[in-house]
């Protein structure tokens, strides 16, 4: 990808550097909370708590009003130089326009295309599927990345992280990095060809580390521009300069960038109103920090890190289609549910969680981190493959339709979240062999399908 | 390269030694592994340099001792990792191992501008690559272009070494930050422009040098940037010290099977001593950093521990010392290093960087690289015009030998020594050529020509 406007990147690390000194504390109290509260108030942001797929267009602009001017007003704050960086309006709508509305990832006959999507658009979403960063034993990373890249409905596949490399632990900002970078993209690189699709785009790297793991995974016989590079925002609008740094990279090196962050439900933004608004300028400000060429904010529930809480499903829904509606950034939602693999809920989280956001317009979906991606291992390909089948077939659906189906689902798992089975190991959901899963898993998403027809769906 | 660096087996086992090794306090790993151990080997083995009257040494038997005390040294300290306080230490069979296995040419570019470097002996006529270029010197960014395009145009010069730039983009450079991937993707992206439009697109470059961490080398040695022909760099510290940056360094050359020169530089009147003790520990920092960090060409440019220069007088047969330990018992692949303490306009600059290409060429030494004029500290205190007198004395140096190099290397030292407490730095780039035509200023090519005809009156015609 042509990515050439250096001067832009510098002026962002100049922000970095430069802009006024601001206790942590007070970002968080004030520049957060305070002005999140505020700002509920000035564009009067609420919904009827039993709406999960809402479709109150002005509500939506009216959040994109408020999302647009928290990151103008706040900006971002970086953690390294306690510094404030600020963008006038004409930054921030300039870099905005300029992400692309259309994107090619992978290549040759397994390159995939993520589309602009509005709210109700009948069109094709693209679907990540994978582990995303969830630790699996190293010697089980190449087979479970095999096995996502298999399924046929998966466009992109996500990785999961290694907890070593050669059997050695990862020591952070030491040469372990660059062992575990080429370790996983190795490993990765070969099971995508196992499976038949040796140019399928790849999230990388999807180990966890400093940012020398990403720049080292970015070269050379290892993951290839047109992969899925990550870099991200800690919690609230939040940056590091090892974030930038991997920006940067990314940047220089003409490679895809994918921007995300993760607001707190039931942290300084507040409640679900407050996270609505967090959805809508975090992605604005990840285009204009880490010049994401997709974006994405995945909410967080403060206690159990699900984002398929009931309160937690509309503010979602209102920030797809509030950027959807007001911009051209390409946006998807991040699937992870509380429940994990061989249980019916995380089906139910998944669908729900898919016919919200293809209804609300978003380009593309990832599926799915199960089991809030906090147990080694629980995870699998199922989960995604039913997501994709649930994704193709919403993308006709209106939003009160969606709404429907989504409160069916929801009377189904919200009241076991609190005490979610967090499923089993990929080993034991699958047959490692060959590859697919065992039969009681493939039975239970059988019969959850079934379900999801006699509710309406069609599958 | 077609052939990994090293087998993964092999680089774990060296990161293991890192993390696993017995931990010793950095003052003792330097007063006892290093200065204590060094002075023993030193009566052991019974070095002497002639300090008094410095020249080229020709005794093949004190080479040899000075290797055996290398060996020495390394097998009984080892290497220190800063990060983990941990002795890596080596057995003297997998040293041999390593050392066995150095092929007696390496190669560094692609097309025609592909070089195969052969090994040269002691004494040996035989063709030295030549690496010219800045070596690290910082310079604003508006002459970092016409500078690398003049060193790019010296048609003998076989790779370029970048320069620092001091500022990217207008910003000041943080180290450690996100400012060091935009600063040496500057720095390489005008060093390719540089190269392209002398004519040279493919030449072969050593870089980035603007970068204080390993950020560095691992953003730029990717898709689009540094290639795996290019000449890499990574380093030991004083003395046989590594850190993780350096492993991380090291780690993504090895990732990515690209060529990387080794470099170490002992400090005189440091914990290595004087003039044998450096000898020593410039032997040993080869052989360690060939097990370590798994280059294909290696350098050692000692520093005074105050002038920094290492054309001082005593540095001269220790580095010739070395350099003919190391080329007559091993396959390794020896770069000189030149960083004269005067700078451009001066004489003296151009009398140092003679006896130092006298004394390590006819050393046997493969590669011939500098100039870091004016020990590299003073910005854009550096020029082309001193990478092609330098080509012109180690093509001399080539047809020789050290009994012939000798009196000339001593006569230089005479011109020059005394002037070296002067700290002559001599002017800017942008004082000493011409910044449309890029050739060298009428005065500063007339101070090089009084010097050619100064040293064929010495016996030295180049």
């Amino acid at each position: 990808m042509k990515k050439d406007n250096f001067e832009y990147l510098a002026s962002v690390l100049e922000k970095a550097d430069t802009g006024p000194v601001i206790e942590e504390k007070e970002w968080d109290y004030q520049y957060i909370g305070a002005k999140v509260k505020d700002l509920i108030k000035k564009y009067d942001i609420s919904w009827d708590a039993d709406t999960y797929v809402p479709s109150d267009d002005d509500l939506a602009d009216r959040l994109y009003q408020a999302g647009w001017e928290l990151a103008l007003e706040s900006g971002v704050y970086c953690r390294n130089t306690k510094k404030q960086m600020l963008w006038t309006q004409d930054e921030l709508q300039k870099v905005i326009d300029s992400g692309p509305s259309e994107l090619v990832v992978g290549t040759g006959d397994d390159e995939a295309v993520l589309r602009q999507r509005r709210p109700e658009q009948p069109s094709r979403v693209t679907i990540l599927g994978g582990a995303y960063g969830t630790l699996i034993e190293e010697e089980l990373f190449g087979a479970m990345v095999e096995a996502y890249a298999k399924e046929p409905l998966i466009d992109i596949v996500e990785p999961p992280s290694i907890p070593t490399a050669f059997g050695r632990t990862i020591r952070i900002q030491s040469p372990w990095e660059v062992m575990a970078a080429r370790r996983e993209s190795d490993l990765a690189l070969a099971a995508i060809a196992r499976a038949g699709r040796p140019g399928m785009c790849v999230g990388a790297a999807a180990t966890s580390g400093s940012e020398i793991i990403e720049l080292a995974a970015t070269s050379y016989n290892a993951y290839r521009q047109t992969d899925w590079h990550h870099t991200s925002f800690i919690s609230e609008n939040k940056v590091s300069y090892a974030d930038l740094t991997r920006a940067a990279h990314f940047y220089m090196t003409g490679s895809v960038a994918h921007t995300f962050c993760d607001p707190i439900y039931g942290g300084f933004l507040g409640g679900k109103e407050g996270v609505a608004i967090g959805c809508v300028a975090g992605p604005i400000l990840l285009r204009a920090t880490l010049l994401g060429d997709t974006v994405n904010a995945g909410p967080s529930h403060a206690h159990l890190s699900c984002d398929t809480h009931p309160d937690l499903l509309a503010a979602q829904a209102l920030s797809f289609q509030a950027i959807s509606r007001n911009t051209k950034l390409l946006k998807g939602i991040h699937i992870r549910p509380a429940h994990g693999p061989g249980t019916k809920e995380i089906l139910y989280e998944v669908a729900a969680m898919a016919l919200m956001g293809v209804s609300s317009g978003v380009d593309y979906l990832k599926s799915v981190q199960a089991a809030c991606g906090v147990n080694m291992g629980h995870t699998s390909p199922v989960e995604a493959r039913l997501c994709a089948r649930v994704a193709h077939a919403s993308e006709a659906l209106g939003r009160e339709e969606a709404n429907d189906l989504v409160t069916q689902l929801v009377n189904k798992y919200q009241e076991l979240i609190p005490t979610a089975d967090t499923g089993k190991h990929f080993r034991d959901s699958y047959n490692l062999e060959t590859l697919e899963p065992a039969p009681a898993w493939q039975g239970t998403y059988e019969e959850v399908i079934e379900e999801l027809k006699e509710l309406g769906l069609n599958l | 390269m077609n052939e990994p660096k090293v087998q993964t087996d092999e680089f774990l086992n060296i990161l293991d030694k890192a993390e696993n090794g017995p931990m010793v306090d950095i003052n003792d790993w330097d007063q006892t592994y290093i200065y204590q151990t060094i002075k023993d080997l030193i009566n052991k083995y019974d070095l002497k340099i002639d300090i008094q009257d410095p020249g080229v040494p020709s005794d093949d038997d004190m080479a040899d001792r000075v290797f055996q005390a290398a060996m020495d040294l390394a097998v009984q300290s080892g290497v220190y990792c800063t990060d983990t306080q941990r002795q890596m230490i080596f057995t003297r069979e997998e040293l041999e191992k390593v050392l066995a296995r150095v092929p007696e040419e390496v190669q560094i570019g692609e097309g025609s501008e592909k070089r195969v470097i052969k090994k040269r002996m002691v004494d040996q006529e035989g063709h030295v690559t030549i690496g010219g270029g800045f070596w690290g010197v910082v310079v604003p960014e508006d002459l970092l272009l016409p500078m690398t395009m003049a060193y790019a145009q010296i048609e003998e010069n076989d790779f370029l070494c970048t320069g620092a730039l001091r500022t990217t983009y207008g910003r000041p450079i943080r180290a450690f930050s996100p400012w060091d991937t935009l600063a040496c993707w500057q720095e390489m992206r005008t060093t390719f422009e540089a190269v392209e439009r002398a004519g040279r697109p493919g030449m072969t470059v050593s870089g980035p040098n603007t970068s204080a961490s390993a950020i560095g080398t691992v953003t730029t040695v990717t898709h689009g940037c540094v290639r795996p022909s290019d000449y890499g760099s990574v380093a030991f510290m004083s003395e046989l010290k590594v850190s993780y940056d350096d492993l991380i360094r090291a780690c993504h050359y090895v990732q990515t099977n690209s060529f990387a020169h080794n470099f170490y530089n002992p400090i005189y009147g440091g914990y290595a001593g004087g003039a044998e003790g450096v000898a020593v520990a410039h032997v040993a920092g080869f052989i360690l950093m060939k097990a370590t960090l798994f280059g294909e060409a290696f350098n050692a440019g000692p520093s005074h521990a105050h002038m920094s220069t290492n054309t001082f007088p005593p540095l001269i047969p220790a580095q010739s010392l070395a350099h003919q330990a190391l080329s007559r018992n091993t396959n390794i692949t020896c770069a000189n290093f030149t960083r004269p303490n005067a700078g451009p306009g001066e004489k003296d600059l151009l009398y140092e960087i003679a006896a130092y290409q006298l004394a390590t060429v006819t050393a046997g030494v493969e590669i011939a690289t500098g100039v870091q004029t004016a020990t590299g500290r003073h910005e854009a205190h550096c020029s082309p015009l001193e990478v092609r007198f330098l080509i012109r004395a180690a093509r001399a140096a080539e047809k020789m030998t050290r009994a012939e190099a000798d009196p000339i290397v001593k006569k230089l030292i005479a011109l020059y020594k005394d002037g070296q407490k002067e700290n002559k730095i001599g002017k800017r780039f942008d004082e000493v050529y011409d910044l449309e035509s890029l050739e060298p200023t009428p005065e500063w090519q007339s101070v090089v020509d009084e010097v050619v005809d100064e040293l064929e009156d010495l016996g030295l015609k180049i």
